[in-house]
């Protein structure tokens, strides 16, 4: 199987553009730059990155319902932002729900870009550049795969209850009925899994692998590192000169 | 289970000289503690082998028959998986050659556990090799993959490529093995003196009477049936036949071929992107009834089980479907001693071995007296004689008008149930 040949950012130029990222977007208070900053910078950055999807799951399913509800409660509820008479201002009050919205966007999508778009193949070596060793690093590798094989653990278990007729339908409510009986089996699971997991890294030493594995020359671009450094001093700049 | 350490350490010796070690043995005659030892999984029972193992701080693999837990979980892919245990590995090119053979490369991007049974089986064995271990067991894995693939992993690591590790394999079909010869096989007795098992596991009685559990079938007609997991190319594609009852069939093909996911779909866990299934000439939705004519026994009983008691487990089918206390007491009493189960009522079913865990699985999906049933590698991890006794409750119920579907890789059980071989080939179903 051969190596990847992808280039990607280093992993340190991708903490600090994260860390300036982050920054600019909390000091940024203007619905029109934040905007541009989602549409013009960050939408082409997932696009070539190949994460529009994920950003798009988190966009509709987890900011949209919660700008619907913002909207509800400050625009029409209270008819005002926080701090102010109520009823006083209807337009503030949308204009206050957007504004937050635009921020867990920009967050979330800031975080969703940094993490991400790490190729599978450089994970390990970028959690090791940012400072990470030993059992730390095992926690930040297995984090990228324990949330897919629970997930998947779940999805076995209602498999098992549909297989023995517990589950009437494939209907989302009796699905979710499901949940409560998924616990046990799951934490059952997860302490024999563990179990067995650390035998298997102890028997075949893959913690020191996996330390020697990250400490590998790190392959990137010039160009693509000062690009992504670039965009973020420049959003934090604009940012703290819009204050 | 104990061995006596000073016989073992004798008899160790003579075959540490050999470089692949087949054991034979039945169920419960400690080939499993034996491997464990090994490769230090259990350092109670402590052999000389695992102390040599310690002493040079060499590494060691065990892989079991919970395939999934021999995949490291470290790595969200599987061309990761290899290349964190291939660090520094002697067998780099060995392992580069079985990843073509076995057709890994085209799986590179996968998450290890979205593969299924049989690739993960491959998949924890390859890996395993990746890691270039002093010592390695395999422990009713083999059982878990196609005949083609054991044998070119066999083929392979007897060759000098692997010649740094010694393999110790325990399989309950070592004879349907041709790169297996006989000269590599050794009975465990000859290995370990072993004081007699405490547990109160009873055999398989097949003599039950599970009349109570047999339902009136009928034919199932499929037709056109398709499916895909995401966007891409199908995992069945078009596939079309009529199964009937009283009629043994084995469901064949190559791991990833599509068996569980064509299992899934009858008994109504998977829903279908196009195509219909008939049930007695009727229309049927199997998905709007999961599990209630079609009974899944699932290729791993871990992916199955889910109570804390195994009377629970067996009980759960049975009460789902609202029966009288009454009936759902006798199916449970009939089935835990058919299965060898009565005196593990109270035991929580994944603490058990792996053997009685497949059994409890297999008691709990017959409890539902389904019409139809689809049985997973029903012999998975049982010895010569209780797979027998497996057998003779099928053939028990295929002559009272049961309809049966086995997946299964024995070429053994094909030959014993003389069956109707159903083949899975790149997603389309040959007969």
């Amino acid at each position: 199987m051969p190596y990847s040949t992808h280039i990607s950012v280093h992993p340190k130029v991708r903490g600090i553009s994260t860390i300036l990222a982050i920054i600019g977007t909390l000091f940024a208070n203007d619905i029109i730059i934040m905007l541009f900053a989602w549409l013009v910078l960050l939408i082409p950055l997932f696009t070539l990155t190949s994460t529009m999807r994920s950003h798009g799951r988190f966009v509709i399913k987890i900011v949209a319902p919660i700008f619907i509800i913002l909207l509800v409660v400050w625009g029409w509820l209270v008819g005002a932002p926080p701090g102010l008479q109520p009823g006083s201002s209807s337009v503030d009050g949308a204009r206050f729900a957007i504004f937050i919205s635009l921020r867990l966007i920009l967050l979330g999508g800031i975080f969703q870009l940094c993490f991400l778009s790490i190729p599978y193949d450089k994970l390990i070596n970028t959690f090791r550049q940012w400072g990470l060793k030993g059992n730390w690093l095992v926690v930040a590798a297995g984090a990228f795969t324990i949330w897919p094989e629970l997930k998947l653990r779940g999805e076995q278990i209602l498999d098992a209850r549909y297989a023995r007729g517990l589950t009437p339908d494939r209907k989302l409510f009796s699905r979710i009925q499901q949940f409560p009986f998924l616990l046990r089996p799951l934490l059952t699971w997860a302490i024999r899994s563990a179990n067995d997991r650390t035998q298997l890294w102890d028997q075949r030493r893959l913690i020191l692998k996996l330390g020697r594995r990250s400490s590998q020359k790190y392959h990137s671009s010039f160009f693509i590192n000062a690009y992504v450094l670039l965009i973020s001093i420049t959003w934090l700049i604009i940012n703290l000169l819009f204050i | 289970m104990k061995f006596d350490l000073q016989i073992a350490r004798n008899k160790l010796k003579k075959i540490t000289q050999s470089k692949f070690i087949a054991l034979e043995g039945k169920n419960f005659s400690g080939r499993s503690d034996f491997l464990r030892g090994v490769t230090q999984i259990e350092h109670n029972s402590v052999s000389t082998v695992s102390v040599d193992v310690e002493k040079t701080k060499q590494t060691s693999a065990y892989v079991g028959p919970e395939v999934y837990n021999a995949i490291s979980g470290l790595s969200p892919t599987v061309e990761g998986e290899i290349k964190l245990n291939s660090l520094g590995s002697k067998y780099s090119q060995t392992v580069s050659i079985l990843l073509k053979k076995t057709g890994f490369e085209l799986l590179r991007d996968r998450n290890p556990f979205t593969l299924s049974g049989g690739e993960q089986a491959l998949l924890a064995i390859i890996s395993a090799i990746a890691s270039t271990p002093r010592f390695q067991a395999i422990d009713c894995v083999f059982e878990q993959i196609s005949h083609k693939y054991v044998n070119l992993l066999v083929e392979t690591i007897k060759e000098e490529a692997c010649s740094w590790t010694t393999f110790f394999i325990a399989d309950n079909r070592l004879d349907e093995y041709e790169n297996i010869k006989s000269n590599d096989k050794i009975p465990i007795q000859n290995l370990i003196d072993i004081t007699p098992i405490s547990q109160n596991i009873e055999p398989i009685n097949p003599m039950i009477d599970l009349s109570i559990l047999y339902e009136s079938s009928f034919p199932i007609s499929i037709r056109n049936l398709e499916f895909r997991y995401a966007p891409g190319a199908p995992v069945l594609r078009d596939v079309s036949v009529d199964l009937y009852p009283s009629t043994p069939y084995i469901l064949v093909g190559k791991n990833g071929a599509g068996k569980s996911t064509l299992a899934k779909l009858l008994s109504g866990i998977l829903l279908p992107d196009s195509g219909q299934i008939f049930l007695n000439g009727s229309d049927y939705f199997p998905w709007k009834h999961p599990g209630q004519m079609v009974g899944y026994h699932f290729q791993n009983p871990d992916l199955q089980l889910f109570s804390t008691t195994v009377e629970e487990e067996v009980a759960a089918g049975p009460k789902a479907r609202n029966l009288p206390e009454e009936e759902i007491f006798k199916r449970k009493s009939k089935l835990m001693t058919t299965f060898g189960l009565t005196n593990l009522a109270k035991e929580h079913p994944l603490e058990l071995p792996f053997t009685i865990r497949k059994r409890v699985a297999l008691a709990a999906t017959l409890a539902m007296g389904c019409p139809w049933y689809v049985l997973d590698e029903p012999t998975l991890g049982q010895d010569e004689e209780s797979s027998k006794s497996i057998i003779q409750i099928i053939h028990r119920m295929i002559d009272n008008g049961i309809g049966i579907v086995i997946i299964s890789h024995s070429q053994w059980l094909q030959n014993e149930l003389s069956s109707i071989i159903l083949w899975l080939k790149e997603g389309t179903l040959m007969q």
